[in-house]
């Protein structure tokens, strides 16, 4: 039997920045020709807090984010070919630092010029199967979510233990992309043979609440209350902004569903799982992520 | 119910200030900073959304012990804010720009007491933090050690006081994942062998006399709000 075409159903993106014009994450989102690309980007704030005259005051933080980006999309529209992701990156960086204004120095081992994380996803239909490439620097993140359970594809770099222990340390990134020191672009590949929702996500995302399951809870518990990609994005931000500390910016692909209501009933049941055995359960949250983690771990 | 949770930070901070009388033309500006930081941070934190649930504060206040003697060194306990600001305040009101013998003075030794403060060690979210704010270079570890008042349980060298600080190998007494260090002196010895070498340190380059431009004060808060 033909397997069913997993088409791109909808693509949108979901962002706020807390202090209005002087936000630090950028996103990017596009399809063409069965291939779509999410990106979710995070100028980093303290390391990038220098401001630079030359880009209107603003800080190296913002404006590695929105340069960086764009440098993403030339990537898309021009290449695409996982070998060049890092030199356009690269060279968004050059130009940054090429008109930067050399005055109001600041140094130290935290400081770093332009930093910025990225998290992406290049998705693209193949015989009935997506092949999903992420690329990622920091600890924004790529996700996949199906009737299972909401699946992290990416590793932070940072030195917590997990998706736990990283929401209350709170430590330093071990890699990110910036015009100080070397860097490393992470590259996973994966193909998915049945419907599912990509994700990159920005910490503002998923960095404020208790659990990585409250973050599962917050994805498919707005899903129930929409019957449309345009309310699933709205219910999405309503429930992010009510805890977010920071901004965020969430990008999602929803592929191979026949519409919203299916797309929606086939997350009707693990909306309820996730409700009575997570969210409202009365055990230690740390024993359940003992639980949790294995489905949500499976493609780290 | 997630929807209901906030996240919500503990932030320690200790502020060195160098009182040395090189400081005079500084020192007012350093202490108006000083007593602005509080609301200046829960300005910025809030435009943040970001929630500070406990704010702690102390003083660390330095000059030469060869120089200065009983008055090289005065160190305060934690003061809560802002239950405690006049406290602070009346603190930060009475330091004076004055001795400091030769040029380089005995910074080390602050951050010394500094990095063994009694951090709040409960396991929420939360930042360490350490600003110094100085126009010297400093002496080495030990210099002012024949003084009578030099303190007991000083490192016995700059390599002993990163140990306290902490590195990827040994943990030290500050929160290996909470701690930052905010240095606004010079790049000089021994602060930009710190700069350098040791984990979690943004360093703004002072020069002696010229005060804090509004940009630069402006970065520091930055740099302390978008880092908690």
């Amino acid at each position: 039997m033909k397997k069913k075409n997993l088409e791109l159903n909808a693509i949108f993106a979901v962002a706020e920045e807390m202090k209005k014009n002087d936000g630090e994450d950028s996103y990017y989102y596009d399809s063409k020709e069965g291939h779509f690309f999410l990106a979710s980007l995070d100028g980093c704030g303290g390391s990038g807090s220098k401001r630079y005259m030359n880009f209107s005051g603003k800080t190296g933080a913002y404006i590695a984010s929105r340069a960086v980006c764009g440098g993403i999309k030339a990537w898309f529209r021009e290449s695409g070919e996982e070998n060049t992701f890092y030199h356009y990156i690269k060279k968004a960086l050059s130009v940054c630092e090429g008109y930067a204004d050399k005055t109001g120095r600041i140094m130290g081992s935290l400081a770093k010029a332009f930093p910025t994380t990225v998290a992406a996803i290049s998705g693209k239909s193949n015989q009935g199967k997506i092949d999903a490439h992420c690329l990622w620097a920091g600890d924004s993140r790529c996700y996949m979510l199906d009737p299972n359970g909401l699946h992290q594809l990416t590793q932070d770099d940072l030195d917590g233990e997990d998706a736990m222990s990283n929401l209350t340390s709170d430590g330093v990134m071990t890699n990110v992309i910036n015009a100080t020191s070397e860097f490393e672009i992470h590259h996973k590949k994966i193909t998915l043979d049945h419907p599912c929702i990509l994700l990159t996500a920005t910490d503002g995302c998923f960095g404020y609440l208790k659990t990585p399951m409250a973050f599962e809870n917050l994805l498919i518990g707005s899903l129930m209350e929409a019957s449309s990609p345009f309310e699933w994005r709205i219910a999405l931000n309503e429930r992010m902004s009510a805890v977010a500390g920071d901004d965020y910016t969430l990008c999602v692909a929803v592929c191979g569903f026949k519409d919203f209501e299916e797309l929606r009933k086939a997350f009707m049941q693990r909306s309820t799982f996730v409700l009575e055995n997570y969210m409202n359960s009365q055990y230690d949250p740390n024993l359940l992520w003992g639980n949790y983690k294995l489905e949500y771990s499976k493609y780290l | 119910m997630a929807g209901n949770y906030k996240m919500t930070y503990n932030v320690d901070m200790v502020f060195c200030i160098d009182c040395t009388g090189s400081m005079g033309d500084l020192i007012e500006i350093v202490k108006n900073n000083a007593l602005n930081f509080y609301q200046d941070m829960k300005n910025a934190m809030e435009e943040k959304r970001k929630n500070i649930n406990q704010l702690r504060v102390r003083v660390v206040a330095f000059r030469d012990y060869r120089a200065d003697g009983a008055d090289a060194m005065l160190t305060t306990d934690f003061f809560n804010l802002p239950q405690e600001a006049e406290e602070f305040e009346r603190c930060v009101r009475s330091l004076r720009a004055d001795g400091g013998g030769d040029d380089p003075e005995d910074g080390l030794e602050a951050l010394a007491y500094a990095i063994k403060s009694k951090w709040n060690a409960d396991g929420v979210k939360g930042r360490q933090v350490i600003v110094v704010w100085t126009d010297a270079a400093t002496h080495p570890i030990g210099f002012g050690a024949n003084s009578p008042y030099y303190p007991n349980g000083m490192p016995r060298d700059i390599q002993e006081l990163a140990s306290w600080w902490g590195g990827v190998q040994s943990s030290g007494f500050v929160d290996k994942n909470k701690k930052r260090l905010l240095l606004f002196a010079p790049d000089a010895p021994a602060w930009s062998q710190i700069s350098q070498n040791w984990d979690n340190v943004i360093h703004f380059p002072s020069q002696s006399g010229e005060g804090l431009s509004e940009l630069d004060y402006a970065q520091i808060i930055d740099v302390i709000s978008n880092s908690v």
